[in-house]
C-alpha cells in the first residue's frame, strides 16, 4: 500500500486511488522468461507511469473541491524501474506495484476510507492494458499471464468491481479507465471467469441514497487506447485538460467541473490530440453518467478553440490571428488543418488575412467557453 | 426584453420532425458572477426543434450579449453566438446540425451513427485535393402496417452482397454460441419460431430484396404477443450479426406510426462511427419518433442526464396512456439511471405496470427488477423472480436491459456463494446472459449481437 497523501480530514472528502501499468514481465519485451503465449499483441507500455504521475501531482497541486477536498491518494504503478513519490511538502516514498495482491490489500483499504462517510468521493483511474468483449472489460495488472493457465487470475473483472463498490458508503464515485478495450478471445473463451472483482456486488443495500457512479473510458468497446512514448496518454492528457477548463460550466456562478461537461471537454480534446495521428482515433465514452460537482476552478477556465477557413482549402494561404483585446497573436505557419489553440475563456476577434490583391480580411467576433469553441471564418473559394 | 427563436437545423429528408429534439443552453456572457448565479440556471436545459426552422422555440432575453449551445445525441456540440440589442426586435438564432454524407441519413448523423460529412473531412486532414467523404451504408425504413412503405436507400448490391437478412419472430433467449457461420447461428435458435416467417418482400424499385422476409401479423408465435422481429446480417468479411427491431413502433405523441431505419455499414468507411474501428458492429437502428428518437441517441452515447430532461418532459405522454410501451420502455431505463429511488415515486408504479401490462418486452420485468432492489427494504424474492422472468421473455429490446439483466443476475449469483451454495437457476441464466453481453454492442440503444 502506497499512501503518498493522507490528511484525513474531519468532514467529507476525495480518496483517490490511481493504478499505472506499464511493466508487464509475461508479455513481450517483459524480460520474465515465463512468458504468457497467448498475448494477442500486448506487449509493454511506457505511459501508465507518466499518466499516474501526471494525475497525482495535478490532484495533489490543483484539485479543488471545498466540500470534499483530498483526503488521500494512494498509488501503485508498474514501471521497469522502481519508482517514488513525492507529493508537496511530504516525503518521497517508494511506490509499491501494481500485482494482484497489492491491488486487492490497495482497493479494499481504498474502500475502507470510503466506508468513513457516506459524502466522500472516491476517485478511481487506471491506466494500463485492457481487454473487452461487449460488455466486459477485465484490467490487466502486472503478473497478468504468469500463470499461464488461468490469465485472468491477475486481471480486474472491472463489472464486478464496479458492481461491489455499491458496498461502499461514499455515494459520489467516479472511474477513469484508461485502456485498450480490444476484443479478446482469452475473455471470450472465459465467460465464468472474468477476473477478480476484488469487491463482490451484493443484492442487500448496505447504504441509503442512490450511488452516482460515473465510468469514463478512454476508448469504446472493441477499440484501442493509444499512449505516447514518454508521455502521459492521450486519455490523461486530455483528462488533466478538462479538470482546467474545457470540463467546467458557471451554472453556479464560479467555474466548476461537473461529471457531465466534464465528458464533453475529454471527448473534444482526445479527438484533437488524435487528429496528429494519421488514421487513428480515440473515442472516449461514458457510462453509468449522472451530474455532480468534481472541482472547482481557480482561475477562468481554458478553453479549447479551433479556428479555420470555410472553405477549408483556403486554410494553407490564410494568416490567421486572435486578438484578447490587449494583443494580437499571429498563427507561426499557416497549415492545412485548423488552428488549435487553448485560450482562456473571454471574448476574442479572430481573422482570417487571405492574400490579394485586393487583399481579403475576414474578421469573426465570439465568445470563447467551456466546453469548446469551433470557429470558422467564410472566406472566398 | 426580447424574443428569440432558436432551433437546431437539420435536414431531414423524410419522415416527421423531432418536436423533443436536442438540449439546449443559453449563457449570459456579460453578467457578473452573482448574477450568473441567478439566472444561469433559468436558461439551462432547453429543448430545440429539429428541422427546417418552421418550428422554433421562443426565449425571452435580456438585452446583452449570450452563447447558444446545442449538445447533439451523437455528442457533438455546437454553439453560436448572441448579440440582444436594446430595443431590437425578434430575432431567430439557428444552430447547425451537420451536413449528412448522404441526405437518406441525416436521422442516422443526427443520433451519431454516422459522422457528419464535416467530422469525416476533419478526419481525413489532407493538405492537398479535397477528399470525397465516403459512408458506404445501406438503410431499410421499416414500417409494420404495409409491406408497401418499407424502403431501402444506397447501394442495392451491398444489401444482396451481405448474403442473408431475415426478419422473424424468435422470442426465448436462446445462448449464442461461437458460430463460424450464420446458418450454425440461425440453427442455435429455436426453429419452431421461424415458422411464420412468410413471403419475400419487394423493394420500392422492384428488386427483389430475396433476403428480407416478412412476418406476417397475425401469424405470432404466441396468441397475445406481438411478433419479435430481428434482423439478420452477413457477408464476406462481415461478421455475421443481428439485432432486436423495435416494430411496430408508434409515435408516443400518438401522431401514427414512425418510421425505423436498420442502417448496415459496408466497405472502409464502417469504422467511421460511433461503432469504432477494428469493431465489427455494422447494425444500427433509428426510431424516427417525434418524442423520444432523440432520447435514444442520447442513450446510447452515455449522455443520461441529457436524455432524462427530455423524457421528464415527456413523461406524461409516455406513461400515463402509454401509446407505445417501447417507447416507455426507453423512457424509464432513463429514469431509473437517473432519478432518486428511495421515496415513492409515481412513475415506479408505471414500471410496475410495463412490467405486468406488456409480458412480451423482457426489459419490463429487468427494469421492475432493479426498482425493487434499489428500495430500502428491498423484496429479494419479487427482484430474483422478475429478473429470471425478464430472462425467460426473451432477448431484451435495448442493450441497456442486457447489462442490467447480466447485472442483477450477477448479484444474486454473489449471494447465493456467499452465503456457502449455488443458486443453480440464476447461474444457468447468467452463464446465457454473459455470453450475449460479451457480444452486445452497447453503443446501439436497441440490441444488437455479434456472432463470432
Amino acid at each position: 500500500m502506497t499512501l503518498v497523501f493522507n490528511r484525513d480530514p474531519p468532514g467529507p472528502a476525495t480518496h483517490a486511488l490511481l493504478i499505472g501499468v506499464g511493466h508487464y514481465p509475461h508479455l513481450p519485451g517483459g524480460g520474465d522468461p515465463n512468458q504468457f503465449a497467448d498475448h494477442e499483441g500486448m506487449g509493454q507500455l511506457s505511459s501508465p507511469p507518466h499518466s499516474v504521475r501526471a494525475l497525482a501531482e495535478w490532484l495533489c497541486s490543483h484539485y479543488r473541491n471545498p466540500a470534499k477536498p483530498l483526503g488521500s491518494l494512494e498509488l501503485l504503478i508498474s514501471d521497469r524501474q522502481p519508482l517514488s513519490f513525492a507529493a508537496p511538502g511530504e516525503p518521497f516514498v517508494a511506490v509499491e506495484r501494481a500485482t494482484m495482491p497489492t491491488m486487492q490489500h490497495a482497493v479494499k483499504a481504498w474502500k475502507a476510507r470510503g466506508d468513513n462517510n457516506p459524502e466522500n468521493l472516491l476517485f478511481f483511474f487506471f491506466c494500463g492494458h485492457g481487454i473487452a468483449s461487449g460488455l466486459l472489460t477485465a484490467l490487466l495488472l502486472e503478473d497478468f499471464g504468469s500463470d499461464t493457465n488461468a490469465p485472468l487470475r491477475s486481471a480486474i473483472d472491472f463489472n464486478g468491481f464496479y458492481l461491489g463498490m455499491d458496498k461502499c458508503a461514499a455515494r459520489q464515485q467516479v472511474f477513469f479507465v484508461d485502456a485498450c478495450r480490444v476484443a479478446s478471445t482469452t475473455l471470450i473463451e472465459a465467460a465464468d471467469y472474468k477476473g477478480d472483482p476484488i469487491i463482490y456486488g451484493s443484492v442487500r443495500r448496505l447504504h441509503p441514497g442512490r450511488r452516482s457512479a460515473p465510468i469514463y473510458y478512454s476508448t469504446v468497446a472493441g477499440d484501442r487506447a493509444y499512449g505516447r512514448p514518454g508521455q502521459p496518454s492521450v486519455f490523461a492528457e486530455a483528462l488533466i485538460r478538462s479538470f482546467d477548463g474545457a470540463g467546467s460550466d458557471d451554472a453556479e456562478g464560479d467555474w466548476r467541473v461537473e461529471t457531465d461537461t466534464l465528458h464533453r471537454g475529454i471527448s473534444f480534446l482526445a479527438e484533437r490530440m488524435m487528429e496528429s495521428a494519421e488514421g487513428l482515433e480515440q473515442v472516449p465514452p461514458v457510462d453509468q453518467l449522472t451530474h455532480f460537482t468534481l472541482h472547482h476552478l481557480e482561475n477562468k477556465p481554458i478553453v479549447p478553440v479551433s479556428v479555420g477557413c470555410r472553405p477549408r482549402e483556403r486554410n494553407p494561404d490564410a494568416v490567421l490571428t486572435y486578438n484578447d483585446g490587449a494583443s494580437e497573436t499571429q498563427r507561426p505557419v499557416p497549415e492545412a488543418r485548423d488552428w488549435s489553440l487553448d485560450l482562456p475563456e473571454g471574448d476574442y476577434r479572430f481573422v482570417a488575412r487571405l492574400p490579394g490583391p485586393p487583399l481579403d480580411e475576414r474578421p469573426v467576433s465570439c465568445h470563447v467557453r467551456p466546453p469548446y469553441r469551433r470557429v470558422t471564418i467564410q472566406v472566398n473559394p | 426584453m426580447n424574443r428569440v427563436r432558436l432551433y437546431l437545423d437539420k435536414a431531414l429528408l423524410e419522415g416527421p420532425l423531432p418536436e423533443f429534439g436536442v438540449l439546449a443552453n443559453v449563457y449570459p456572457v456579460s453578467l457578473t458572477q452573482e448574477a450568473k448565479r441567478g439566472a444561469g440556471r433559468q436558461l439551462r436545459n432547453l429543448i430545440l426543434p429539429v428541422g427546417y426552422g418552421s418550428d422554433t422555440l421562443e426565449v425571452d432575453l435580456d438585452p446583452g450579449r449570450y452563447v447558444v449551445e446545442a449538445l447533439l445525441p451523437s455528442g457533438r456540440v455546437v454553439s453560436e453566438d448572441l448579440h440582444v440589442a436594446d430595443g431590437g426586435g425578434s430575432q431567430t438564432v439557428t444552430l447547425s446540425g451537420g451536413g449528412s454524407p448522404h441526405e437518406w441519413l441525416s436521422w442516422q448523423q443526427l443520433v451519431g451513427n454516422v459522422e457528419s460529412s464535416v467530422s469525416a473531412y476533419q478526419r481525413k486532414r489532407s493538405s492537398a485535393a479535397l477528399p470525397r467523404v465516403e459512408c458506404e451504408a445501406s438503410l431499410l425504413s421499416l414500417s409494420w402496417r404495409s409491406a408497401e412503405t418499407v424502403d431501402h436507400k444506397g447501394p442495392m448490391d451491398a444489401l444482396t452482397a451481405l448474403g442473408r437478412g431475415y426478419f422473424f419472430a424468435s422470442p426465448p433467449l436462446a445462448p449464442v454460441g461461437a458460430g463460424t457461420s450464420l446458418a450454425q447461428a440461425i440453427a442455435e435458435l429455436p426453429l419452431e419460431f421461424k415458422k411464420p416467417v412468410i413471403a419475400p418482400l419487394a423493394a420500392r424499385d422492384g428488386d427483389e430484396l430475396s433476403r428480407i422476409y416478412w412476418l406476417e401479423p397475425g401469424k405470432q408465435a404466441f396468441a397475445k404477443m406481438p411478433a419479435r422481429t430481428y434482423f439478420f446480417a452477413s457477408g464476406e468479411g462481415f461478421a455475421s450479426q443481428y439485432c432486436v427491431l423495435p416494430i411496430p413502433w408508434q409515435q408516443a405523441d400518438f401522431s401514427g406510426e414512425a418510421p425505423v431505419q436498420v442502417m448496415v455499414r459496408i466497405g472502409e468507411g464502417a469504422e467511421k462511427t460511433k461503432m469504432r474501428r477494428p469493431d465489427p458492429f455494422r447494425l444500427a437502428v433509428a426510431v424516427q419518433d417525434r418524442m423520444i428518437g432523440t432520447v435514444l441517441g442520447y442513450l446510447a452515447t452515455g449522455e443520461l442526464p441529457a436524455a432524462a430532461v427530455l423524457v421528464e418532459r415527456a413523461r406524461d405522454m409516455l406513461f400515463q396512456k402509454i401509446a407505445n410501451p417501447l417507447a416507455a420502455t426507453a423512457g424509464a431505463y432513463v429514469l431509473l439511471a437517473s432519478k432518486p429511488l428511495d421515496e415513492p415515486e409515481p412513475w415506479h408504479g408505471w414500471i410496475k405496470n410495463l412490467n405486468q401490462g406488456f409480458p412480451w418486452i423482457p426489459d419490463g420485468a429487468i427494469q421492475y427488477a432493479w426498482l425493487c432492489l434499489q428500495q430500502q427494504d428491498a423484496d429479494l424474492d419479487v427482484a430474483r423472480g422478475a429478473l429470471l422472468e425478464g430472462y425467460r421473455r426473451g432477448l431484451p429490446y435495448f442493450s441497456r436491459g442486457v447489462r442490467l439483466l447480466m447485472d442483477g443476475l450477477t448479484l444474486f449469483s454473489n449471494e447465493a456463494r456467499q452465503a456457502g451454495h449455488r443458486d443453480e437457476e440464476v447461474d444457468e441464466a447468467l452463464a446465457v446472459v454473459t455470453t450475449l453481453a460479451a457480444r452486445t454492442n452497447m453503443r446501439q440503444p436497441f440490441t444488437t449481437v455479434l456472432l463470432r
